[in-house]
């Protein structure tokens, strides 16, 4: 659970696997277990977008078969086992937390690419990208992070509270996933920030859903 | 960028001291240690009538 606070920093850097130095705006700095931080924020508020311009003569476009509008979040019987690297890992993790297997598996393509041994220039840890203090709230010790098993335990639990707690908003639930709730619940919806809409679209588009309006 | 610090970490002391504080001042548990274990074997070694 966060408590909301949140500190500015200049930089940060890694040492080690266990503490994180972080370098304050005034030049100060100071050096914390990972398991003290709960994510690293890129809250950087991206320039509005130009609009592209409109070719004069625009062809005729073929009509494409229209993409899903949405997705199912909860599990269901009949989704099936993902076609991905643990796949049937993932099937059982999300059926025992009532998550449809195609998004956690999207999840994992978008934060590790399928790669056990995951290490983020933040901490964040294995298939999922745990930060140890995250996966501490949901029963897992950081040294069982690297363990695809327990990863999605934790991912997966973390991942069914965010629903719950944002009536199935998928577009919220992962945007909490990668920014945390407390910048969420900040801005009332997806915050601004550049890493988190890249983050949502990117999902989006790997489970053949319209690109969302973030 | 900002960093998000878990429901615990409101700075611990030791976190806060060690930016203000010089380093030797900071608390060393085996320093302070031998030196409670010295005084103590001082007081029992002295003779009787010095205290």
């Amino acid at each position: 659970m966060t408590n909301g606070h949140f500190l500015k920093v200049r930089e940060y850097e890694l040492v080690g696997q266990d503490r994180m130095k972080l370098t304050l705006p005034s030049g100060g700095g100071m050096t914390l277990p990972l398991d003290r931080i709960e994510r690293i924020i890129d809250d950087e508020v991206p320039l509005p977008e130009p609009e592209p311009p409109v070719p004069e003569l625009a062809p005729e476009p073929e009509p494409e078969p229209a993409p899903a509008r949405s997705v199912e979040v909860n599990f269901n019987p009949a989704q099936p086992v993902p076609t991905t690297p643990y796949g049937k890992l993932i099937h059982q993790t999300a059926k025992r937390h009532r998550l449809n297997p195609q998004v956690v598996a999207a999840l994992i393509k978008a934060e590790s690419a399928y790669d056990r041994w995951a290490l983020s220039h933040k901490g964040a840890r294995g298939l999922m990208q745990l930060m140890p203090a995250t996966a501490k709230r949901f029963g897992v010790r950081a040294s069982e992070l690297w363990e695809p098993e327990r990863n999605l335990e934790a991912g997966s639990k973390y991942l069914r509270w965010l629903l719950d707690r944002f009536d199935g908003d998928l577009k919220l639930a992962l945007a909490s996933y990668n920014a945390g709730e407390g910048s969420v619940k900040r801005y009332g919806g997806v915050p601004p920030y550049r890493e988190t809409r890249k983050y949502i679209r990117r999902i989006y588009q790997t489970l053949g859903l319209p690109r969302p309006a973030v | 960028m900002s960093v998000e610090l878990t429901a615990t970490s409101s700075l611990p002391r030791a976190y806060n001291d060690q930016m203000v504080m010089p380093s030797f001042l900071r608390f060393r548990p085996v320093g302070e240690f031998a030196l409670v274990a010295l005084a103590l074997s001082a007081y029992l070694a002295a003779p009787a009538d010095w205290c």
